[in-house]
């Protein structure tokens, strides 16, 4: 008990420090007007976690650290916070997913920024992301071993591909699709506190980790109504682009 | 490691702070685990005392 206490105590001063950082962050009127945000995460909660990681590019620019190598670090947290996840460390998993998830956000913006942005880098870390969420969702099935937790990862691991794989075919098709509710950035973030909270409630209340199958449910119905958001979308644009050019032949 | 001189070093320090939490939440590992959040919160510590003092500093 006096061990969830401390976790406990230590959290509410992370969640102070992070509020009073944003608060901060908010007092100076930052211009985010180059970010792109969402319903779920604002330009502004992003323009403050891009800012956040300021020093960290300018370091690794100096250290001629390249993007690849953060991608290469990406893989190795990942299979580590499966790994955890396997072993029901759902505090610690959470956690490496969101280290993760921001070492994802770092190799663009550090390829971006030492101006190596490539169309063969874009695509390593495409196909890096998917198989590093495949090892995530893997190790949430090890942990449930059965029942209906596992058909919810199961559903949540193919919404969140083809949430991934409608926006590719749509650019290949030469048709821009970067709408919809539930996007990586969205899932990575709903996924990692959710991990955290449930930890901290099971510790605390008992239960058998509740929350987190609640989220990773929400997950399984939310990415595969995106993945459809976008299949009308894209079927939209498309029929209105083939009536455009079939009015000017 | 200049870079990290203020706010660098306040988020690097956060990260280490929560993950000394999960360490003491998820495994037996409390002094580790405690350990691991101290360095946290001492590096958070250094990182606000930096900003501060760049704050309140009178260009030359």
């Amino acid at each position: 008990m006096s061990r969830s206490l401390f976790a406990l105590f230590n959290l509410l001063l992370i969640f102070g420090a992070a509020f009073g950082g944003m608060a901060l962050y908010l007092r100076s009127n930052p211009d985010v007007s180059g970010v792109r945000g969402s319903r779920l995460l604002s330009s502004t909660v992003r323009g403050w976690y891009y800012t956040n990681l300021d020093p960290f590019e300018a370091l690794f620019v100096r250290w001629k650290i390249t993007p690849d190598l953060i991608t290469m670090a990406q893989i190795a947290g990942s299979v580590v916070c499966a790994t955890a996840y396997a072993f029901g460390l759902i505090y610690t998993a959470g956690f490496l997913l969101l280290a993760s998830g921001t070492l994802d956000i770092l190799d663009g913006r550090l390829a971006r920024r030492n101006g190596v942005a490539s169309k063969a880098g874009a695509f390593f870390d495409s196909v890096v992301d998917r198989y590093c969420e495949f090892a995530v969702f893997l190790g949430m099935i090890v942990y449930f071993e059965s029942g209906w937790p596992v058909w919810a990862v199961i559903f949540s691991l193919f919404g969140g591909s083809m949430v991934s794989y409608t926006r590719a075919r749509a650019e290949g098709l030469g048709q821009a699709c970067d709408i919809g509710f539930l996007q990586r950035p969205e899932r990575f973030v709903i996924l990692g506190f959710g991990s955290i909270f449930s930890s901290i409630l099971t510790h605390t209340v008992g239960g058998r980790h509740e929350l987190l199958m609640i989220v990773i449910l929400l997950l399984a119905v939310f990415t595969n109504l995106t993945a459809l958001q976008r299949f009308f979308y894209v079927r939209r644009a498309l029929a209105s682009k083939a009536d455009e050019q079939g009015a000017h032949a | 490691m200049r870079e990290l001189a203020g706010k660098g070093w306040r988020v690097l320090g956060y990260f280490l702070w929560m993950l000394g939490a999960g360490i003491v939440l998820d495994s037996n590992a409390c002094v580790a685990g405690g350990a691991v959040s101290l360095l946290g919160a001492v590096l958070f510590g250094v990182g606000a005392l930096q900003s501060l003092r760049r704050d309140t500093e009178v260009p030359s």
